[in-house]
């Protein structure tokens, strides 16, 4: 027996001696190493899914940036300090939406550039849908950067894949540059790579269409209106139309992808992938909730509507009543949102109330561009250019949508202005009025009184990036922060 | 391939294991079963009628009548003479003392057994007598506990006289006269000088020593006595577990052992105390102690039976730890179980039953006062917001919830408590039956258990089954084989009481927190109230129906076994190879139904399901030798450990309805599912020498090398050695003379330890799984998920010990001190990166952080004799210190902690309050929190440090330039006291602990001092300002429905409670039956006892617990989220053995 052991001890001690180098490497069996991935058409595919998923978070907060520092809305939740920050310009480099958003653009342009890197040497044979893969891929780039550009002013550059040694070198470039050599030219680039339209499983990804859009955002940004003009005159020959009923646009329980959609930001419910707009724009009020459909009653309006944005609507246009809810009306009889304490907010918005099963898991869709903004920026470039006419054309067929008349006989300045009014009225909670006003200069002459200075164009850097780099040579604050 | 040979070699040697295993219990329960049928009919007395009989046949006639079992050498009864005997109704005794007249031989009885020696003390005896002496002494010798003690040594003085004493204690000496001195010694007992004064009859009393110089204290792979230990090590014994009616083993700890912080963080059933062995060594990759179970080391001790252990022992300084390599610099803490002794089998049973209750309770406003306040905050409001409140409360523009006017109108007298409705007094209860013994070459033990504690949170309970067997089996002079099994099933109903005080969430104890008092939980139809869109309430989650909807439980299996062959090569040398394994299967669900008190949330359930099996081979030689007065022992092993681990869980919010919890129920629509797998390996070769010179010189090297699959490609092995010296100066000649001093040791030592919780892959980049939806569908994707670090390696500690160990006044003072220094270096960090990268964070060996400390124990025995009082005392004191962060040392926040160089890790981080501004010539002097805004600081308003400004010169306004240290986690001091008392029968000991100027930031304060009457506030913020005139106690701030002036801005000191307390841990009274009595009832022993644990806190703490620490983070220590409260138990137990 003792022979035995001995023997099996000494043998089991040499083998496993001769095991070790094996023994104690172990590599990840529930993920992989990235280098194993981005050879495949579908490992591009699933990569540019990857791109995707970051504007699908960073776009449940867009509204933070493109109304919440505007008229049109106001934070009455006392304690949801930081949108009261936006709201009432007290927003600073601590700001957390401010780090988030910042870390969102980078990570999705990281995305990007990985993808944009290891798509570059392979063959379209084994990557069937090259074109599309880098076409998207540059388009959220340019996105990224656009929207950047117009939260922080002056960021980095990164185009390829940073090291940590790299990245604390790397310092803010100019906005002027990084529209001319990124965003116009990724845009530029993807324009030409895209289709115009998907079919089946495809729908929802970037369109040709939607790369013009934006690019004729970009261009109107910059006050280049004859570039404006031209690309966004491309949009209008593309098939795109202006669904009949305004209300439709905020139906979510029908197909999304309408004739006037032309690029969103997707959010599902039931499966995880659901957006919070329902439940950000809704007041804690059972009974309204309730009416609604609206389930997982943690709804706490955070955009009440100003009453100023109300008197800005003609009393005949039905889109008053889909902008700016008071109450409900239940079995004929109207019932205004009681003075409670609890629900700060005494109006709401229409535009994103659908049946919701749980809290923040709606299926509203997030609109980055759709036909009516083409048709206001096009209007815009058109008499910017002097052709005041066209321009008042084109505004007419949004406002007869609304069941408004169109105007004749206007100035060039006086078209501007009612353009402007246009958009307000058309676009809001959609994300656009805030930079609307900045794009056009009007935003500290609009909301010096609710606090802005007038370096408040721009928000802070986050103060986590300004410490870590720690080279105000490179990367310093924006001024006034 | 290598890896395939091991695998199977893997397999063989499991089923080999296997074989043996069930060969082992095969026998053992064998032997149990013999045993125990036999033993029926104690202390029958015997009838006995024989003639020239061989012993032999005597010994088979007492067996058959009696339950006595008869244990000697088989060729000791050979020379014996026969034996002729006639005596009825004898009681054994008589009849052995007949039997043994004239044999060669003489016998003892031990629990039963009737054992067998040679007569050697006769010899001794006669061989003095030849030496024909003038006076004739005898007696007995006994311990003070009455035990007669055979084979003490009695010596005349001055004489070359010693005789021995017999089986039964007795002696008889002849000395040269009458008035010699005897000089009385037994090892173990305290030596006794008797002079002789002309009686010829002299009982002594030998009084056990208060020495545990030869006790065997464990170390790592390996044991030393407590004289020859260099290192820092502290043991706590069964004897201190035993009473304390302690759920888990690590839960004995607190307050026992200087320098191991062990804080009850939490009441829940089953959950662990959190420990820190001499600070706190790392920011990010864990800070608890390696756990070796019976040479096994594991992170889990939660299926282990407390009444199981025989030792713990706690190995601090890094030369005892640094055997323990890459893992050692948390700190070790073995733990040994009860095994087997030679002799008859002692079956018994233990029980307990116990009440346990909420040990301290928070004070809340009642219903008035909480209208009142609720009131005053709408008031507060409309006042700021320019409204006038001249007029009936009717006309306000923000108008007051209708439920508060009815509470302040008489109309609604509702009181509820709702945590004393999720709070109950629960009982909790243990079983077990114990069996041990054994022959020379196989000894047992064995044991079963069932605990079963409910928790004081209804729905919540814990239970565990456990059974081990642990077999040693001397199979051939040089092969000895010990086995240790052990097997368990746990099984838990969970409840989640923490959760933030800020809104609604699954935290039934923060919710409970937080409802208004004018709310039934229930509404009249025995529904669930819901909190929802109420005036008079923030949005929350019903607590009560958490508690009893929310379904959630967690079943585990767990075999922690192993097999250790020892084979003697040599005399001096030992071949040891231990085989062990731990598998761990655990399965877990939750359901949380759809209810309006859940704010109708689709009911979501999950499914967990996890197998975790660890392997580990160890093969060391030990070699020990005395050469002359040179002492050498040496040590050299090989060692290989594994761990493999998969998991998943499924997720499904697509039940039909409430009725069936089951996955089943949804149709096969999963909404969410994912597993995880993952693998580590280590490979290790260690060695140690312990010198020592006359037991006097000592010295310990150890080193390990340590492999591991976790660590990057370029740090594939680290090096861990160390060395202690120690010198026992009271053995020297110039200190023997000094008669008070009985030791003194002086140690000191130096070592190199890890620790490599550094993730498993860790060092890979490795990808995220992502997701997107077109067109109304779900597509997979992927992204990079993090940063690839090739050198990531473990966190390495240095440490350097001194210390020392006094015992004088024959040890009735005992003290030791003992002072330390580490530095961890190459500390784990997510350190911010520029987010350019794309990633925020990069894992990267950065972190440094300093520890020094002192630790104090003292034990003392204050009254000896009939009556024993001792008491054990310790202190000790840590400063942790953090040296290095990353690569531009930015401080890293964590909601309200910061870790900062130059301070402890996780300081609390915010604004300081500094009272309330009482009037507006105070407001006028500032400093005024966002001047200009609608939330700037107004008259009874907090008014806060101006710390700072933009030119680093405080500037009279309030912002986050004002944030800063505002408290520490950390006490000055922690400590713990014993004291034991034991006369006759009866034993009493009180222990204590506590932990001096410590805070604890609450997370709970959010809620219940957020100054908003939404939520139900502390008793204490009664004091609130109310008017210029009536400023209340000048530190709480008004209430405010829209708070106004960074009253609530996320941290300030207001949500700082106490952390400081001393608490009396335990008391404990036991009685054990005399042996008179328990003869009578024909049992062995029978003892009952009466365990409190923790009858009383002084703390000016307002919260459940001082010692609550949300999260395990070192970067978060001394959270108070709501978590689940520490109770107070009374317990009744029950040890009986035959």
């Amino acid at each position: 027996m003792k022979k035995v052991l001995i023997i099996i001890a000494g043998f089991l001690f040499l083998t496993l001696a001769s095991c070790k180098k094996n023994f104690i490497e172990k590599i990840p069996t529930s993920t992989v190493s990235v280098d194993v991935l981005y050879k495949t058409d579908k490992d591009f595919q699933d990569a540019v899914t990857g791109c995707y998923n970051v504007l699908q978070t960073q776009y449940q907060n867009f509204w933070v940036f493109g109304d919440l520092p505007a008229d049109d809305i106001e934070e009455d939740i006392p304690n949801h300090f930081e949108h009261i920050a936006f709201e009432q310009f007290t927003v600073n480099d601590r700001t957390a939406t401010l780090e988030t958003t910042w870390m969102n653009y980078y990570n999705l342009i990281n995305r990007a550039n990985t993808l944009l890197s290891k798509i570059e040497s392979t063959d379209t044979a084994v990557v069937k849908n090259k074109n599309r893969h880098i076409g998207e891929a540059k388009f959220m780039r340019a996105l990224a950067y656009f929207d950047l550009v117009r939260i922080y002013g002056d960021v980095p550059i990164v185009t390829g894949n940073l090291t940590i040694e790299q990245s604390y070198k790397t310092g803010r470039e100019k906005t002027d540059k990084i529209y001319d050599d990124i965003i116009v030219k990724d845009l530029l680039d993807a324009e030409a790579r895209l289709p115009v339209k998907y079919t089946g499983a495809d729908i929802g990804r970037v369109t040709k269409g939607a790369v013009k859009a934006i690019l004729g955002k970009v261009y109107l940004t910059r006050k280049d209106f004859v570039k404006a003009e031209t690309k966004l005159q491309e949009v209008t020959t593309l098939g795109y139309a202006l669904l009949p009923n305004y209300k439709d646009l905020f139906d979510y329980t029908k197909n999304e992808h309408h004739n006037e959609y032309i690029f969103d930001i997707e959010y599902e419910e039931g499966i995880g992938e659901g957006s919070n707009f329902t439940h950000a724009f809704v007041p804690a009020w059972i009974t309204l909730t309730d009416f609604y459909g609206i389930k997982g009653g943690q709804a706490q309006s955070d955009g009440a509507l100003t009453p100023g944005f109300y008197a800005a609507f003609d009393s005949a246009d039905i889109r008053r009543n889909i902008s700016v809810q008071y109450g409900i009306t239940k079995n004929g009889v109207f019932m205004p949102i009681p003075t409670t304490t609890i629900q700060a907010s005494k109006s709401y918005s229409l535009k994103y109330v659908t049946p919701v099963a749980s809290g923040n898991d709606s299926r509203a869709n997030w609109k980055v561009v759709r036909y009516a903004d083409v048709l206001l920026m096009y209007a815009e470039a058109l008499n910017e250019n002097g052709k005041t006419d066209m321009a008042l054309d084109y505004l007419k067929v949004v406002r007869v949508r609304a069941g408004l008349q169109g105007y004749t006989g206007l100035t060039k300045d006086d078209t501007r202005e009612k353009i402007y009014l246009e958009r307000r009225l058309e676009l809001s909670l959609e994300g656009q009025r805030w930079f609307d006003l900045v794009r056009t200069g009007r935003a500290f002459t609009t909301l010096q009184a609710a606090g802005m200075k007038s370096y408040m164009t721009i928000f802070p850097i986050p103060l986590s990036q300004v410490q870590i780099i720690n080279n105000p040579g490179i990367f310093a604050q924006n001024p006034g922060y | 391939m290598p890896i395939i040979a091991c695998c199977k070699l893997f397999l063989s040697r499991k089923s080999l294991i296997k074989t043996m295993l069930i060969m082992k219990l095969t026998a053992a329960f064998l032997l149990i079963f013999c045993l125990n049928t036999a033993a029926k009919g104690y202390g029958q007395k015997l009838t006995l009628s024989e003639t020239n009989s061989s012993l032999d046949k005597i010994f088979r006639e007492i067996k058959k009548q009696t339950d006595y079992t008869f244990v000697y050498k088989e060729n000791l009864i050979q020379n014996a003479k026969k034996v002729t005997i006639k005596i009825s109704n004898a009681p054994v005794e008589q009849v052995l003392d007949i039997c043994f007249q004239d044999q060669p031989f003489t016998y003892t009885i031990l629990n039963k057994m009737i054992v067998i020696k040679e007569r050697e003390i006769q010899t001794v005896v006669k061989k003095e007598q030849v030496v024909s002496l003038a006076y004739n002494v005898s007696g007995k010798v006994t311990s003070n506990k009455g035990e007669f003690l055979a084979g003490a040594s009695i010596t005349e003085k001055g004489a070359n006289n010693t005789v021995v004493t017999r089986e039964d204690g007795s002696f008889a000496i002849a000395v040269k006269n009458p008035n010699a001195f005897l000089v009385i010694t037994f090892v173990g007992f305290e030596s006794r000088e008797v002079a002789v004064n002309n009686q010829p009859v002299i009982n002594i009393v030998l009084v056990q020593a208060n020495t545990n110089l030869n006790d065997v204290v464990v170390i790592g792979y390996g044991t030393q006595k407590r004289k020859d230990l260099t290192g820092s090590v502290a043991s706590v014994g069964s004897k201190d577990i035993k009473d304390l009616a302690v759920p888990r083993v690590d839960q004995a700890l607190i307050g026992k052992v200087a320098g191991v912080q062990v804080k009850p963080v939490s009441g829940e059933p089953g959950s662990p105390p959190q420990i820190r062995i001499r600070g706190i060594g790392s920011i990010s990759a864990g800070a608890g102690p390696l756990y070796v179970v019976d040479g096994f080391p594991t992170t889990n001790i939660e299926t282990l039976n407390p009444n199981d252990i025989e030792s713990l022992d706690i190995l601090k300084d890094a030369s005892a730890t640094a055997i323990y390599g890459s893992r050692g610099s948390n700190g070790v803490i073995i733990i040994n179980t009860k095994r087997g002794k030679t002799g008859k089998p002692t079956i018994s049973f233990d029980t307990y039953q116990g009440w346990q209750k909420t040990a301290k309770m928070p004070h809340f406003m009642n219903a008035q006062e909480q209208a009142q306040y609720y009131y005053d905050g709408i008031r507060n409001r409309n006042i700021d917001e320019g409204k006038d409140v001249s007029g009936p409360v009717t006309t306000w523009f923000r108008a007051v919830p209708q439920e508060a006017l009815d509470v302040l109108s008489g109309k609604n007298t509702y009181d509820v408590d709702a945590l004393g409705e999720v709070l109950r007094t629960a009982p909790q209860q243990q079983y077990q039956l114990t069996a041990t013994g054994g022959s020379e070459n196989v000894k047992y033990a064995l044991s079963g258990e069932y605990f079963n504690q409910q928790g004081i949170v209804i729905n919540s309970d814990f239970k565990r089954y456990s059974f081990r067997a642990n077999i040693d089996a001397q199979l051939s002079k040089r092969l000895t084989v010990k086995v240790n099994v052990n097997p368990s099933f746990t099984s838990s109903r969970n409840v989640t009481a923490a959760g933030a005080g800020t809104g609604p969430n699954d935290g039934a104890i923060g919710q409970a927190m937080m409802v208004n008092p004018w709310y039934n939980l229930r509404n009249p139809d025995g529904s669930y109230f819901a909190f929802s869109g109420l005036a008079g309430s923030s949005n929350l989650t019903n607590p009560l129906a958490l508690a009893n909807e929310l379904k959630a439980s967690q079943n585990g299996i767990r075999l922690l076994g192993n097999i250790n062959a020892e084979y003697k090569i040599l005399n001096e040398l030992k071949l040891n190879v231990l085989l062990g394994t731990n598998v761990m299967a655990g399965r877990g669900s939750r359901f949380k139904p759809q209810l309006p008190a859940f704010f109708n949330d689709p009911a979501t359930g999950n499914d967990y399901s996890s197998m975790l099996t660890n392997w580990l081979t160890e093969y060391t030689l030990t070699y020990n030798k005395s050469f002359g007065k040179h002492n050498l022992s040496g040590l050299a092993g090989f060692t290989t450990q594994k761990e493999d681990f998969k998991s998943n869980t499924l997720t499904s919010n697509k039940y039909p309805n409430n009725l069936v919890p089951a996955l089943s129920a949804v149709s096969g629509q999963i909404t969410d599912g994912s597993s995880d797998a993952y693998q580590w390996s280590l490979i290790s070769y260690l060695g140690r020498v312990n010198y020592n010179y006359k037991s006097k010189y000592y010295l310990t090297a150890s080193i390990r090398t340590d492999g591991s699959s976790r660590f990057g490609s370029e740090n594939k092995y680290g090096l861990f050695p160390s060395l202690a010296l120690a010198w026992r100066i009271s053995d020297e000649n110039f200190l023997k003379s000094i008669s008070f001093l009985s030791e003194l040791k002086l140690r000191g030592s130096y070592g190199q330890t890890g620790n490599n919780n550094i993730g498993n892959y860790d060092q890979y980049a490795t990808i995220n799984y992502e997701r997107y939806n077109l067109n109304g569908v779900a597509i997979g994707g992927f992204a990079p998920g993090r940063l690839a670090n090739p050198s990531l390696t473990w966190e390495k500690q240095k440490q350097f010990n001194l210390g020392f160990d006094l015992s004088v006044l024959n040890r009735r003072i005992s003290l030791t001190v003992d002072h330390f220094s580490s530095t961890n270096t190459d500390l784990l960090l997510s350190v911010n990166v520029p987010m350019t990268t794309g990633f925020s964070k990069a894992l990267e060996n950065i972190g440094e952080v300093k520890n020094t400390g002192w630790e104090f124990a003292v034990n003392t025995v204050n009254v000896k004799g009939d009556f024993e009082w001792t008491t054990d005392f310790n202190l000790s004191v840590f400063h942790n210190k953090v040296t290095k962060l990353g690569p531009q040392g930015d401080p890293i926040y964590v909601s309200g902690n910061v870790t900062m160089i130059g301070q402890p890790i996780g300081m609390f981080y915010g604004f300081i309050n500094d009272g309330v501004f009482k009037n507006q010539a105070e407001l006028a002097k500032g400093p005024i929190f966002s001047p200009g805004s609608s939330v700037q600081t107004r008259v009874g308003d907090s008014r806060f440090r101006d710390i700072s400004g933009p030119n680093g010169k405080p500037d009279g306004i309030i912002n986050s330039l004002d944030q800063t240290i505002m408290g520490s986690p950390y006490p000055d001091f922690y400590y713990g006291m014993s004291n034991r008392f034991a006369y006759k029968n009866i034993s009493v000991s009180v222990s204590l602990q506590g932990s001096q100027g410590n805070k604890v930031l609450s997370i709970s304060r959010l809620g219940t001092l957020n100054t908003r009457g939404r939520v139900r506030q502390l008793a204490s913020a009664n004091a609130y300002w109310k008017s210029e005139q009536d400023p209340g106690d000048g530190q709480v701030p008004r209430p405010n429905d829209a708070p106004t002036g960074n009253n609530r801005e996320p941290w300030n000191s207001r949500y700082l409670d106490y952390g400081t307390y001393l608490r009396i841990n335990n008391i404990n009274l036991a009685y054990t039956i005399p042996s008179k009595i328990s003869d009578k009832l024909k049992v062995h022993s029978l003892r009952f006892y009466v365990s409190i644990t923790n009858p009383f806190l002084f703390t000016k703490n307002e919260s459940f617990n001082p010692d609550v620490s949300n999260s395990d983070d070192a970067l978060t220590p001394g959270i108070d989220n709501n978590n689940y409260p520490l109770m107070k138990s009374l317990v009744l137990g029950l040890n009986l053995s035959f």
